[in-house]
């Protein structure tokens, strides 16, 4: 691979960027309700005067255009402004919070590796047997259960069953990595089951679909051991699907853990967003969406980077 | 033998009292819903801010568990004239940050409020004083331009009036971000999403005060989350918003708390249309509103019927019983509405968002109100957008909760004046302007009830809002938290009296 073909797509990810800057900023602004209206609350204690000096504070008062301008000048000085509520630096915010994220976006995606991929294997290679079957329809219960409701059986469940299990107070891995490590159990195996269940019928179908092309038909009636087969020369193969969505499952684990960070208490990038939309603080809703963006381009460049290394014939040029 | 056993007796139960008074030190951990949203006492708006703040920082007066105001950092008030108020301050209070406390730190935080700049809105309290001034060693004078020293005294309670360092401010700290009060306790880290720690101030102006070492607030947004917390001993006490939870959390192996809060859930109708332009119309939904019902059905009994004025608000308030039109009688509402022009019923719209269970209460209104041919069609809305139509008196009706306050004055001045800052229901009534304005500057305790009393009569007669009922404020603890009690303003100012038995 090239330094060209990266430097092309790094170039080109540019105006992506740059849309996506236009689109959050409108869409943010596009909600009901600002920032004043959340400050003010059903308890309005402010004068009209104090109301109209807060939108002039936060510059809300300014058009549309010219506020979107003084925030991306400020992003492109590498500066993603101060939180309109609490007066912190987002990028801080962000980068505070991002440890937890990154804590509960891997544990996740690696359970749902150990989970997923063993499991597609034996399913394909025992395909319509009763192991099958049987693995399907698990696959499908993980798929068709929402993660809050998983979430919440287990909370109740160990609550219950096992009272000296930690489930809440997160703290950072270096101060204590074994409460840690407990904190984060639950809420990774959460997330990463949903994931284990489509990563399961990805490498089922890729699977099937390897052991069925001629090559291994070829290797198999040269006498070639069947297991050596499927894993010398399928799995490789089938697992170029399995990595694209893996990927990009870990970008969207940053954003879309709101849900089971909430629920668990962790205070990652999922529930500063929510918290931020809730609030309607604009320069931490946007800082956010425009972090992710950024991180799910650069994910997508280093899985084409990985496919070259799992596959030679994949020519990037 | 029988003098040795009582000796020994003795002993024991000595070491038993001894123990058990033993009330110093440890930690605890409470899990809340919300963090704070900004540290700065004059400018925050937010309860979650007011919880922590208020064990930071101190006013010139406080409350107690009954909601009396008490001296706090002013060890006494003299009220000489309806113009003055007089606080002679304590002489041993201290900042965190070392600091003795001055008189001139009172006046810059005063200032400070009331500087238009720095957009307090605890700067509305204060309009009408005239001059803030020391008048002694250690004595502070407010001389008002109209005689309401009685509405203005609960504000001193309030976080958004407490006293911080001018030499703090001025050397360019930034109050959002950095505390110095004079609090129990202080700030000692804040991890943002996750948890708050103060530790106690072993300086505080009482002597023996806070008992704890230690508060960790964790912040665990999901109520089946802190209730579990609490069972798997994460925390020792928690916030109970729904009243559900309580019956996961049997009796005896757990504590509660409660108190009747001043906040009241009410039904609010826009007064410019149709057909609540009509103050019949708007009682007759009152006779048809069962709002024990909605007390059970949405808050299991953890509440109380209210009137205009929280029924524990005395001499204030008058009881929710006096009230004719609170009766429950649907033939009767059923009868108005037919005599008004509505014999078949109408259809409204109710907004409403599902915070503090407002959509559940839409819920047993809408069935309620059916049973006069009025068909109620709810529009759940986010908060944002809620709160946004709410400003905008963009409504036919709504359902809200509101915090009230200990002085009918504060509560109800803004909410029916004519263009208060909280009437959305565009209410307007000359005679209810009169008494809010009479109410307001008589010095007089009994003239200024009678005054309330009539107000209140007026209120529920013409509806511009259904007084619905007030939610009790529940906290679950592990059985060796003591001394905490909750106030009826949600305050937990009583963290310092708290202490761990175990």
């Amino acid at each position: 691979m090239s330094f060209t073909y990266f430097l092309r797509r790094l170039l080109l990810s540019i105006p992506t960027i740059f849309i996506v800057t236009i689109i959050v900023f409108t869409l943010v602004r596009l909600v009901p309700g600002d920032v004043v209206d959340i400050i003010i609350g059903t308890q309005n204690y402010l004068s009209e005067e104090q109301i109209q000096k807060m939108y002039e504070d936060f510059g809300l008062d300014k058009p549309l255009f010219t506020q979107y301008f003084i925030w991306i000048k400020s992003v492109l000085s590498g500066n993603l402004g101060i939180s309109l509520r609490s007066g912190e630096d987002v990028a801080d915010m962000i980068l505070q919070r991002l440890p937890v994220t990154l804590e509960l976006a891997l544990l996740s995606i690696i359970f749902s590796i150990i989970l997923g991929i063993p499991l597609g294997i034996v399913s394909a290679t025992k395909k319509n047997t009763p192991v099958d079957s049987t693995i399907k329809v698990l696959g499908l219960i993980g798929l068709s259960s929402p993660a809050f409701w998983i979430g919440t059986i287990f909370i109740v469940l160990v609550s219950t069953y096992s009272k000296n299990f930690s489930i809440f107070g997160y703290v950072p891995f270096l101060q204590n990595p074994l409460k840690n490590i407990q904190i984060f159990l639950l809420p990774s195996f959460t997330l990463g089951l949903m994931i284990a269940a489509q990563i399961l019928r990805i490498t089922r179908t890729s699977m099937i679909e390897t052991l069925s092309q001629d090559y291994v038909k070829v290797a198999l009636s040269k006498g070639l051991k069947k297991d050596e087969v499927i894993f010398k020369h399928a799995f490789r193969n089938a697992l170029i699907p399995v990595i694209t969505f893996t990927g990009i499952q870990l970008g969207f684990l940053f954003g879309g853990s709101i849900v089971i960070e909430n629920m668990f208490a962790l205070p990652g990038i999922g529930r500063l967003l929510l918290q931020a939309v809730n609030q309607r603080d604009y320069p931490v809703i946007q800082g956010i969406i425009l972090f992710i963006v950024v991180l799910i381009i650069v994910l997508n460049l280093l899985i084409d980077f990985i496919y070259t290394l799992v596959d030679p014939r994949v020519n990037l040029e | 033998m029988k003098k040795v056993f009582f000796v020994i007796l003795m002993i024991t139960l000595l070491f038993g009292a001894f123990g058990f008074s033993q009330k110093s030190g440890g930690t605890l951990q409470i899990g809340i819903e919300t963090e704070p949203i900004g540290l700065d006492p004059h400018l925050v708006t937010a309860f979650s801010s007011f919880r922590i703040l208020e064990n930071i920082y101190d006013g010139l007066l406080k409350y107690d568990e009954n909601m009396n105001l008490v001296p706090n950092i002013a060890e006494k008030y003299e009220i000489p004239d309806p113009y003055t108020i007089i606080f002679t301050i304590r002489d041993n209070v201290y900042f965190h940050n070392g600091d003795k406390l001055t008189l001139d730190d009172i006046i810059f935080s005063f200032e400070r409020i009331r500087d238009k700049d720095v957009g307090s809105p605890a700067a509305t309290y204060y309009v009408e004083v005239e001059s803030i001034s020391i008048v002694g060693p250690n004595k502070i004078q407010f001389k008002l331009k109209v005689p309401m020293v009685n509405s203005l005294l609960p504000n001193f309670a309030s976080v958004n009036s407490a006293i911080v360092s001018k030499k703090f401010v001025t050397s360019g700290h930034n109050l959002q971000l950095e505390t110095n009060g004079t609090g129990p306790f202080y700030l000692y880290q804040y991890m943002t999403g996750n948890h708050i720690t103060l530790n106690k101030n072993n300086n505080y102006f009482i002597s023996e005060q806070p008992y704890l070492d230690k508060i960790v607030f964790r912040i665990i947004p999901e109520e089946i989350s802190r209730a579990t917390a609490l069972r798997n001993k994460d925390v020792d006490l928690i916030e109970v918003k729904e009243p559900l939870t309580l019956r996961s959390l049997p009796t005896n192996n757990y504590k509660t708390f409660k108190k009747p809060s001043l906040s009241y859930y009410l039904l609010g109708y826009n007064t410019t249309r149709e057909p609540f332009t009509n103050p019949s119309i708007r009682s007759a939904l009152s006779l048809a509103i069962n709002r024990e019902e909605i007390i059970n059905m949405v808050a299991f009994g953890e509440g109380s019927i209210t009137g205009p004025l929280n029924p524990t608000l005395k001499p204030w308030a008058l009881p929710p019983s006096s009230f004719e039109e609170y009766e429950y009688n649907i033939e009767k509402a059923k009868k108005i509405l037919s005599d008004n022009g509505y014999p078949n019923g109408f259809e409204f719209d109710l907004v409403v968002s599902n915070r503090y269970s407002l959509d559940k209460i839409a819920q047993v209104i809408q069935s309620q109100l059916a049973k006069i041919n009025v068909k109620v069609n709810i529009d759940l809305v986010e908060w944002g957008i809620f709160i946004s139509k709410w400003r905008n008196s963009d409504f036919d009706a709504f359902v809200s909760l509101n915090s009230g306050s200990i002085d009918p004055d504060i509560q109800f001045y803004r909410t029916f004046h004519s263009g208060g800052s909280t009437n959305v229901f565009l209410y307007s009534n000359p005679i209810v302007d009169k008494l809010l304005q009479d109410g307001r500057t008589e010095i007089d305790v009994s003239k200024r009830i009678q005054i309330y009393n009539q107000l209140q009569k007026i209120l529920v007669k013409e509806s511009p809002i259904l007084f619905l009922y007030s939610p009790n404020i529940i906290y679950a603890g592990q059985n060796y938290v003591e001394g905490f009690t909750p106030l009826a303003n949600e305050s937990l100012i009583f963290l310092r009296e708290t202490w761990l038995n175990k």
